[in-house]
């Protein structure tokens, strides 16, 4: 006679629940609220990229028009201090831009890639002007409330075409100095609903030379 | 002992391979619950630092291509410079770091093409290279496009006011413009060396010259003649890519108020606006002055020496150039008016060859076929 086959236990012991249980439990929290850690800072890592990736890829325009720009041509708007000092008309008038002054326009005949005549490059007229939101006033207040003082869009204009290369910008200059323009941008960028308050600001320097005469 | 232990693992076989079955389950689990979390954590951040540094990766690259392309440019100006930059003629260099550039040069001045659109052929003032440059890092590639001016002598002399384009000229008041050599001092030279008031070139004439010519009060253009025409067109641009290699007062282009030399005290200068310009009041000058763009003269500025500009030239008050002033094809007027000056001297002229450094001129840089 043989003894019959043992059968196996089907599932868990109580007691091994409980054990894996007791180990899982705070792994699980632990796991968790590394987690949720982690992805918070990887939102806020995110959002600060796009916004520096924003601000440098509107620099890189900017720096493509005026590293192939013609320094002579290089002018400003004129400011009624311009105009009191006697650069300009009216303001509005476009004048050669002053050396080591910060300014918020600037246009300059810019070589195009078109190949015509090698000796007479053709050119296109380019304007890189801060344009201030409608709802803002300058007057150092967040007029529309979204965080940004004085805040508005910077734009490039080339030819007949008119392109917004950054909004939300509440800080643009132009700086000629002696064959360079550096350009400071500071952007700002809400935090999206749910994801904390306050605005993700960034303030970038780039400096350019200009290649032509 | 040996039976007794075997009859030990007799019993207790099968319930022990039951449970290490079912161990192996909760292990699989276990092990999903923490691993998958943990593999997705890694697997996001992954993905995030790979997209930013790929942009980044982009960008860097971009860039240095860039600047890679312009590397060659420089060197072909350099080697335009020492007489060994051979025309039509790839050459590649590694920069190491995964950096190459490439460029090739181009004769404009013998191609048989009207390079600058004026209607003449392979002219004095087309003796330029173009040099078509090529930047690589990375899958990056970019590409630029440069001029390499030649440089060229002084003109040899035929008027006080020589307009290389189709000016309209006017003279009011008691403006001079004056041919008859004259000293430093003001003294009349010799008239071996005189020459017309105003002149112009090739393919303009003589009689067109004097037809855009308006005159009023007691305004006067002399000479040997009043008006006339070199025999042969002037390589301006070359005389620009001398002189703009021979700066010495970088110039902002509006208005300035400085003294930029004084032929009394033997202070002679090159000076350089690479656009319009507006010089007042009691200003002293000698050297070459080059305009870029438009120059306006007032008060009672002197100058010595030669007077280049490009776009529109006017001068009023009791403004003295003494010496020559050449205008670019781009000029579209000349004014003189009230008692301002021009008059033609070689003593002046003869102070500012030695200012001039012959080396080429990189010019027209642009980025092409990106």
């Amino acid at each position: 006679m043989s003894a019959p086959p043992v059968r196996a236990a089907a599932g868990f012991t109580l007691v091994e629940l409980v054990i894996v249980a007791a180990v899982l439990v705070p792994l699980l929290l632990i796991v968790g609220t590394a987690t949720k850690g982690v992805s918070g800072a990887i939102a806020a890592n995110d959002r600060a990229a796009e916004v520096n990736a924003l601000e440098e890829r509107a620099l890189g325009e900017i720096a493509r028009v005026l590293h192939f720009g013609r320094i002579g041509t290089l002018c400003t708007q004129a400011t009624a201090a311009d105009v009191k000092a006697g650069r300009a008309a009216a303001v509005g008038d476009w004048f050669p831009m002053p050396a080591r002054e910060a300014r918020t326009t600037m246009q300059l005949w810019a070589l195009t890639g078109a190949q015509q005549l090698p000796l007479e490059p053709p050119e296109q007229l380019c304007t890189l002007e801060f344009v201030r939101s409608k709802k803002e006033k300058a007057n150092g207040l967040d007029d529309d409330r979204n965080g940004l003082v004085d805040d508005g869009d910077l734009r490039c204009t080339t030819g007949n075409l008119s392109t917004k290369l950054l909004g939300g910008v509440d800080l643009c200059s132009f700086l000629l100095d002696t064959g360079v323009v550096r350009v400071t941008l500071r952007y700002g960028k809400p935090c999206p609903v749910g994801q904390g308050t306050g605005v993700r600001r960034t303030t970038l320097t780039h400096t350019v030379s200009l290649r032509n005469d | 002992m040996r039976e007794h232990w075997t009859g030990m693992n007799a019993t207790t076989a099968m319930p022990a391979r039951a449970a290490a079955t079912a161990e192996r389950g909760a292990l699989l689990v276990t092990l999903l619950v923490v691993l998958v979390p943990l593999l997705m954590l890694v697997a996001g951040a992954t993905t995030v630092m790979t997209g930013r540094n790929s942009k980044l990766l982009h960008t860097l690259q971009e860039t240095k291509a860039l600047l890679a392309a312009e590397a060659a440019i420089e060197e072909a100006a350099h080697r335009c410079n020492t007489g060994t930059l051979a025309a039509n003629v790839l050459v590649q260099r590694n920069l190491g770091a995964g950096m190459t550039n490439s460029y090739r040069a181009v004769w404009l001045g013998t191609n048989g093409i009207d390079d600058d659109g004026d209607g003449l052929v392979d002219e004095q003032d087309e003796r330029t290279y173009q040099v078509f440059a090529t930047g690589q890092h990375g899958l990056a590639t970019r590409r630029v496009s440069a001029l390499l001016v030649e440089p060229a002598p002084l003109p040899t002399w035929r008027a006080a006011i020589l307009a290389l384009g189709t000016p309209d000229i006017v003279g009011k008041g008691s403006a001079l413009v004056s041919g008859f050599d004259t000293k430093i001092n003001g003294a009349r030279a010799s008239a071996v060396n005189d020459v017309a008031g105003i002149a112009t070139e090739p393919p303009q004439n003589t009689a067109g010259l004097a037809s855009r010519y308006q005159q009023s009060g007691n305004a006067k253009v002399q000479g040997k003649t009043s008006f006339d025409t070199m025999t042969n067109v002037y390589d301006l641009p070359g005389l620009l890519a001398s002189a703009h290699n021979s700066v010495r007062n970088q110039l902002t282009p509006g208005t300035f108020n400085g003294n930029l030399g004084n032929a009394l005290t033997n202070d002679w200068q090159v000076s350089y606006s690479p656009g319009s310009l507006k010089l007042a009041g009691n200003l002293k000058g000698a050297g070459v002055l080059v305009v870029g763009g438009d120059l306006d003269i007032s008060g009672s500025l002197r100058y010595d020496g030669l007077v280049i500009v490009l776009g529109n030239f006017k001068m009023s008050g009791s403004v003295l150039v003494n010496g020559a002033l050449i205008q670019g094809t781009a000029g579209t007027s000349i004014t003189a008016v009230g008692n301002s000056t021009i008059r033609f001297s070689t003593e002046a002229l003869g102070h500012i060859v030695t200012l001039l450094r012959p080396a080429y001129q990189i010019t027209g840089w642009r980025e092409i076929g990106r």
